[in-house]
């Protein structure tokens, strides 16, 4: 690491020396441009004229002068031709003399003296032309009398200014080509390093790109373990739920049975810690659906007061090994029935008595409920736990309500996640869950939330039923789970009904004759055949002659219901199995009044048990549990 | 390349110089009449060349130009023959014109750009008619002054001195 920095460091460093070349190289460049177009500006502004051209006109005129001259005393030639020529090559030695244009060549050596010598000529020559008849001859002897002299010194200022020209224009040439190769090499040199640095920045830019696809991909490897962990969680609570039911079941049907008090007493314990324990794995469930969206409530009317004592008694054995004692209070609760997921709200309130009890000892846990009225039917559920346990500091009060947060000193007590789905529960349910909490004096969970209060009238439920109910009413019982049949054996059993038991759905559906049978009882997941298929042969099969079948399920969600009723089952029961719904559903299915009738008294609500995410068999289990087991390897 | 256009210069310069000693007969300074000092030729309306006199070109000398030029010190106030009325008056059709000096010098003026450029024949400098020593008599010339393109090689080119005469082509 260190290593590479100073690599990094050192390509920088070059990076930056390139850089600063590039800048000053154009830097130089630009100005150079600059004095350049400024140069060629002035030289355009400047009146220049052609000097070579200049000096050979001079020295031209002076030959044509002379011509004239020579001609003057052959022919007739008008006096005027050899003035006019006379002046015109005056015009060329004044042009010279007076022209802005002309400045350097009046810096020629030796220009100066020849100027003023030859205007002086030129005075002399005017001051006796003056004078003189107006005979061409005798006009260009006076004027030659004087100029002759000047040939020689005429074309050696001829000469001379070409030649200063010609190097004037040479060392001008010179430093051009000075400039432009400059340029030229700055050139070169901005496009090569701007070159390297394009592709240097080419080259880290894909670098960045490769980095950064590399990222994505870890992302979506630790999001895949994730969610592989997520599943492998889902699927292990799922698979913990089936023997559970059968526990409580079998638990509750030891109390029933059991005239000796201590055996009863330690049943109730055992189904309390069941119950507990079925708290728990739905917890893991509901949080795992409520991460990959897929959670849906389930909605019945119940008497929030029966729920409350449920609650109560449910971790009163629990509160006690503590040494502490739960006191419910209610206000306002009246008789009549809300509709809400009575399940969730159970279990919400499991885990906030959890809680409590977990970090009180030898103390008293206050449940307070109160109902408030709105408008109409809504009114708004207010529940206080109370306890005068530990405290949890204020910064930590937010949270303990984060997934897995543990308050410091209490690791290792609980799984952290109780009250993090219990928040999310509740925000849901569009209520509001919040803490006080003074360290060592104790916390309050409070929570609110809206109900609607239901005009279906909801008896109290009753759980035992004085005398047996399905007298001489012939069951099949599709059921692979041993401990199940118990469970449903006992309850049928004790109901006086006579059933047999099918161990598949094939066994079922070879099992069932046209008459044989005036209920049947399905469970979904089985081996050799499902549930779903026999409903489906037996339909096929039996046609009008097939009795009322009712799912028995341990998947409470309400998509797959509803999938089992399309697949013909006239309703379903929930595992784990409540005596008196199971003894209602039969009679509603079998179209027993007095079945029904002694059910009436029954809280008609279905617990809800959110099932996992897998609806497969262990086979689906396994495969999740066998991707979570091979990306543990991959770490 | 230097040495090569020194070395033809100088022969230019010695050539033209023996030559003209020798054996070029001096061109006619003359104008057929002492006092026309320009004439204008070529593809114009009447055909035959049109001459001017001093009093007519005067009339034409309508406008008056103040610039300064490279060929005199400070700025000159010219009495000027806007170059395109002249060549209005004697109906100019064509787009060039050659512009012969005193001393045979020529230059191709084009006539649209030049026009353009305000090109006019100086007929007076500072009120006084301008002498054969100061380049006169006529003079086309630009006002430098407005533009600095007009001093260019190209325009200082076509600021003929001593003119003579215009021939339309």
């Amino acid at each position: 690491m260190p290593e590479s920095a100073i690599i990094g460091r050192f390509r920088i460093q070059r990076l930056s020396i390139a850089v600063i070349i590039v800048i000053s190289t154009a830097i130089g460049a630009a100005a150079l441009a600059v004095l350049l177009y400024q140069q060629l500006k002035s030289e355009i502004a400047k009146p220049r004229e052609n000097y070579q051209w200049a000096a050979y006109q001079l020295q031209a005129e002076y030959l044509k002068l002379s011509l004239t001259a020579e001609q003057a005393h052959t022919g007739s030639m008008p006096a005027e031709d050899i003035d006019r020529r006379y002046d015109i090559f005056v015009s060329r030695i004044l042009t010279l003399r007076h022209g802005p244009a002309y400045q350097p060549i009046q810096q020629t050596p030796g220009f100066e003296t020849l100027l003023a010598d030859l205007l002086a000529s030129v005075r002399r020559i005017d001051v006796t032309l003056e004078t003189t008849a107006n005979q061409a001859g005798l006009r260009a002897d006076i004027i030659m009398q004087e100029l002759t002299r000047f040939a020689v010194p005429l074309q050696r200022l001829a000469l001379e200014i070409v030649r200063d020209v010609a190097v004037e224009q040479t060392r001008h040439q010179l430093s051009l080509l000075d400039a432009m190769s400059y340029l030229l090499v700055a050139l070169i040199l901005i496009v090569g390093i701007g070159g390297v640095l394009a592709m240097v920045s080419i080259k880290q830019l894909s670098a960045l790109h490769a980095g950064r696809q590399n990222l994505s991909k870890a992302l979506a490897r630790a999001e895949e373990s994730n969610r592989a962990k997520s599943q492998f969680l889902a699927s292990m609570s799922h698979e913990m739920r089936t023997p559970l039911n059968a526990m409580t079941g079998l638990l509750r049907e030891i109390g029933y049975r059991t005239r000796n008090p201590s055996i009863r007493g330690m049943a109730d314990s055992a189904t309390t810690s069941a119950d507990m324990l079925c708290t728990l794995v739905d917890d893991v469930i509901d949080a795992t659906r409520l991460e990959s969206g897929k959670f849906r409530f389930n909605e019945t009317a119940f008497l929030p007061g029966a729920l409350f004592e449920e609650v109560v008694t449910m971790m009163t054995s629990p509160a006690r090994d503590r040494g502490n004692i739960i006191v419910l209070e209610t206000e306002n609760l009246i008789d009549s029935a809300i509709i809400g997921d009575r399940g969730r709200l159970k279990q919400i309130l499991v885990n906030l008595l959890s809680n409590a009890v977990k970090f009180t000892g030898n103390g008293t846990i206050r449940l307070h409920a109160s109902m408030q009225n709105g408008r109409g039917s809504a009114a708004e559920l207010i529940v206080d736990v109370q306890d005068n346990g530990i405290g949890i500091p204020e910064d930590q009060q937010e949270r303990i309500f984060e997934r897995f947060a543990q308050v410091p000193g209490s690791e290792g007590q609980g799984l952290g996640i109780g009250l993090s789905i219990t928040r999310a529960l509740v925000e849901r349910m569009k209520g509001e869950i919040s803490l006080s909490s003074t360290p060592g004096d104790g916390s309050t969970f409070t929570l609110r939330l809206p109900v609607v209060i239901s005009d279906v009238v909801v008896p109290r439920e009753r759980h035992h039923f004085s005398e047996p109910l399905l007298r001489g009413l012939r069951i099949l019982v599709a059921e692979d789970n041993a401990t199940n049949r118990q469970v449903i054996s006992m309850i049928l059993s004790r109901h006086e009904a006579i059933f047999d038991f099918a161990r598949n759905g094939q066994e079922a559906v070879d099992q069932a004759q046209p008459g044989k049978y005036d209920c049947i009882l399905m469970d979904i997941n089985m081996p050799v055949m499902d549930g779903v298929e026999a409903v489906g042969l037996l339909k096929q099969r039996l046609g009008r002659t097939l009795p009322p079948v009712l799912a028995l399920t341990a998947d409470a969600l309400p998509e797959h219901l509803d999938r089992f009723l399309a697949a013909g089952m006239i309703a379903y029961v929930v595992k784990p199995i409540s005596e008196p719904l199971l003894l209602l559903r039969i009679g509603e299915a079998t179209k027993r009044p007095d079945i029904i009738e002694h059910c009436r008294d029954l809280n008609t609500e279905a617990p809800a048990h959110g099932a996992g995410p897998l609806e497969e068999l262990t086979g689906g289990q396994r495969k999740a549990l066998t991707a979570f087991l091979s990306e543990m390897d991959a770490e | 390349m230097k040495i090569a256009i020194t070395v033809r210069m100088l022969a230019l310069i010695l050539g033209l110089a023996t030559s003209m000693v020798a054996a070029l007969p001096s061109a006619p300074l003359a104008q057929s009449s002492p006092d026309i000092l320009l004439t204008v030729s070529g593809d114009i309306d009447s055909g035959a060349a049109v001459h001017f006199d001093r009093a007519a070109l005067e009339e034409f000398a309508i406008g008056t130009v103040r610039t300064s030029t490279p060929w005199t010190e400070g700025v000159q106030e010219f009495q000027a023959i806007p170059l395109k009325s002249l060549l209005d008056h004697v109906g100019a059709k064509g787009s060039q014109l050659r512009a012969v000096a005193l001393n045979d010098y020529a230059a191709d003026v084009p006539i649209e750009d030049t026009v353009a450029a305000g090109g006019f024949i100086a007929v007076r400098q500072n009120g006084k008619a301008i002498s054969i020593r100061d380049k006169g008599p006529l003079w086309i010339l630009f006002p430098y002054d407005t533009d600095p393109k007009l001093t260019t090689d190209t325009y200082l080119n076509r600021s003929v001195w001593q003119l003579r005469s215009l021939v339309v082509r």
